[in-house]
């Protein structure tokens, strides 16, 4: 009875319940206060964040008993050329998975870290929000539908990046953070105005039945170099990735590792998705491709040269998402199976290490990386969870970065461009050049001055220790991901007809 | 309604690279957010330019699309106006010259 | 009692400007003055029709909620979230 009310509402039931759930969170935070019990939003917190998790497998069984596997949402019956609408298929669904699995270990994690805090209730409710936004951009069957969720995941992560006020180094970051991106805003609403302006109507499905096959005229042109800055500043492409490293070194720790496990790749998927529906693979390759040798190079070598630990691993994420834009500028099925695959996999590693990161500030205060020698004899477990995601970001066989990687590098041989795989192949060994660097810092037997550190609160550590088990298993037996991932990848290239006939049909 | 395409769109890219300039030029921070403000309102009058080109009608469609940036874009910037008076409390100047402790 | 006694006065002012602008229809300013006495005949002509547009308001928002609900749903709560983050970017953490 209940389920038949909320299988019928005009909202995803993941995004439903996550708005939902942060609008109460000052509510019972109020009452909570007044009763004497404080720990009940916590305890409010995780329950909305398991239960959008658990969702997500309801979604599953919906879409599986959808026709053609595309589910629409509308509300009160406005049809989708005029109205807004959501549209569910695999590749939302994988995205989403990625969201709120990640998103629950960052709930936990926050639940030990930030324990004495003032404005905790913002902090929740907030952080509701932005997995709330995520999850709108991932599901959105409209651009102005995505353009409102994009406002709603951008603004909230301008907040919790600049949310320890008390010291200038956050608020320094989350400004430049802040008009860099919201420049970018503006570049997305002139493509979309553009859109609009060829076809009449911003629905993805009449965009993608219309805009196929076009001929390339100077406008389209225009319209392609908005779309790569609008979507390309979030998504850290090289020329204009300079907010990224002060804003992942200088936020809150498990903000930083969900800002950079999963909210940079889902705008790199809000950029592939309208790629894909807009033009043909042959217009991108070369362009994608030139962004992605560039971002590659440059998050590299630049992070040759850092002492901060997160710092370091920030510019590592400027690497690795340009490993994805391989996958991205290839156009085959097997190239997007790799990006994707790789998003699931770069969320786990990293924001591993951002969490890890974590633990060693809260316990010792240090965060460079010539301070932390011989960690590994007074925090084992923190140690070696951080030396697996390293060794994980390099590619180690073993582990699940080596076979996104491999997927990644062979589909550049596949679709003839070799030098992506070569570039590729030189720019692995550049990153193992630092990640072993800071191995062996932790792993070097001189000892701290100061051995009175002892480890981490335990759902810290815990959290720390689930996800470097997760990513030794799925090294070894990745096959249900990887069926995941591929239905995901094929359902963008193969199923654009059910895609355009679910909604025009 | 041919006629008053050119000026308009002719228009919008004046404001654009005007906003874009301010961003790079302006050493202020409120300036900063003036320029952001009048890319977004660029942005706006594409989508009315647009909805013009019809022949016998205006469309809409464009100007509920306008309708909701406008909210959405005034959202950003009360939050930035927020942020800048945290950067006051801290470097006690707006000079976006001196915000310039984080290196490399 | 300095205070007190400039709120009163203030007060009485604004109660005397309000009690002047109530009854100044009974002042004959109006007598004699030349309404359009010096205009041409083409400015004599209404320009616009002013009829249809009574309630231009009700029609957009009539057109709104009837095609946009979702997106305008949607903007409710980015909203929620600009208010909530203001409010934490302002808060001075004291208790």
């Amino acid at each position: 009875m209940v389920m038949d009310i909320l299988l019928s509402l005009p909202f995803p039931l993941p995004l439903f319940i996550l708005l939902v759930g942060s609008v109460c969170i000052p509510l019972i935070s109020i009452l909570s206060d007044k009763i004497g019990t404080p720990r009940v939003r916590s305890y409010w917190t995780l329950l909305v964040a398991s239960l959008s998790l658990v969702s997500i497998f309801v979604l599953y069984t919906q879409l599986m008993a959808a026709p053609n596997n595309i589910l629409v949402f509308q509300i009160w019956g406005q049809l989708p050329p005029l109205g807004g609408c959501f549209e569910v298929d695999m590749l939302g669904l994988f995205m989403a998975f990625s969201i709120s699995f990640l998103g629950l270990l960052v709930t936990i994690y926050t639940i030990s870290y930030m324990k004495s805090e003032q404005r905790l209730t913002e902090f929740y409710s907030l952080l509701m929000l932005v997995m709330a936004g995520m999850l709108g951009v991932v599901f959105a069957g409209d651009m102005l539908t995505l353009f409102v969720f994009w406002e709603m995941m951008s603004i909230t992560s301008y907040i919790l990046v600049a949310f320890l006020k008390d010291t200038w180094r956050g608020i320094e970051a989350g400004f430049k953070y802040l008009i860099m991106s919201s420049m970018a805003g503006a570049f997305i609403l002139l493509s979309m105005s553009l859109l609009y302006g060829f076809t009449g109507s911003l629905n993805f499905a009449t965009l993608a039945s219309t805009l196929k096959g076009a001929p390339l005229s100077p406008w389209f042109i225009l319209l392609f170099s908005v779309i790569i800055v609008g979507f390309g500043v979030k998504s850290a492409i090289v020329p204009l990735h300079t907010w990224l490293p002060d804003a992942y070194s200088e936020a809150p720790d498990p903000i930083s590792a969900l800002l950079a496990g999963i909210a940079t790749e889902t705008a790199l998927f809000a950029l592939t998705r309208v790629l894909y529906l807009i033009f043909e693979p042959s217009v991108f390759m070369i362009p994608v491709a030139i962004f992605a040798i560039a971002t590659m190079s440059l998050g590299n070598i630049l992070a040759l040269r850092q002492d901060d630990l997160k710092r370091l691993l920030a510019y590592s994420s400027i690497a690795q998402i340009g490993y994805m834009l391989i996958g991205v500028s290839t156009g085959l099925a097997y190239g997007l199976f790799g990006t994707f695959l790789h998003i699931f996999n770069h969320s786990l590693m990293k924001g591993m290490a951002f969490l890890a990161a974590g633990n060693i500030t809260h316990q010792t205060g240090q965060r460079n990386i010539n301070n932390m020698q011989g960690l590994i004899k007074m925090m084992p477990i923190t140690t070696i969870s951080l030396i697996i995601a390293l060794l994980g970001l390099g590619g180690v066989p073993g582990t699940n970065g080596f076979i996104s990687k491999f997927v990644l590098l062979s589909s550049a041989i596949g679709a003839n461009l070799p030098i992506l795989a070569v570039i590729g192949v030189i720019n692995v060994a550049i990153s193992m050049a630092y990640y072993l660097r800071v191995v062996m810092a932790l792993l070097n037997d001189k000892g701290f001055k100061n051995s009175k550190i002892g480890e981490a609160p335990l759902l810290m550590v815990g959290i720390t220790s689930l996800m470097a088990v997760l990513i030794i298993v799925l090294g070894i037996f990745p096959n249900p991901i990887l069926g995941f991932a591929s239905d995901a990848s094929k359902s963008l290239l193969e199923g654009l007809k059910n895609y355009i006939g679910a909604v025009l049909g | 309604m041919i006629e008053t395409f050119t000026p308009l769109i002719v228009s919008v890219g004046l404001l654009l690279s005007i906003g874009f300039l301010c961003l790079i030029v302006k050493i202020d921070a409120i300036r900063l957010l003036m320029g952001l403000e009048i890319m977004f309102n660029a942005a706006n009058l594409a989508f009315i330019t647009f909805s013009t080109q019809q022949s016998g009608f205006v469309d809409p469609y464009a100007q509920s699309v306008v309708m909701i940036t406008i909210v959405l874009d005034g959202a950003v910037i009360a939050v930035g106006l927020a942020m800048i008076l945290n950067v006051y409390k801290h470097y006690k100047t707006l000079d976006i010259r001196k915000l310039r402790r984080l290196k490399w | 009692m300095n205070n007190n006694q400039r709120v009163t006065l203030n007060i009485i002012f604004a109660l005397a400007i309000v009690v002047i602008l109530y009854f100044s229809y009974l002042l004959p300013i109006n007598l004699n003055f030349p309404f359009l006495t010096y205009s041409s005949i083409t400015t004599k002509n209404q320009l616009i029709s002013i009829d249809p547009y009574d309630d231009i308001a009700a029609s957009v928002s009539r057109f709104l909620w009837n095609n946009k609900a979702l997106d305008l749903i949607n903007q409710a709560f980015v909203l929620f979230a600009a208010v909530l983050g203001c409010l934490s970017l302002l808060k001075t953490g004291d208790e």
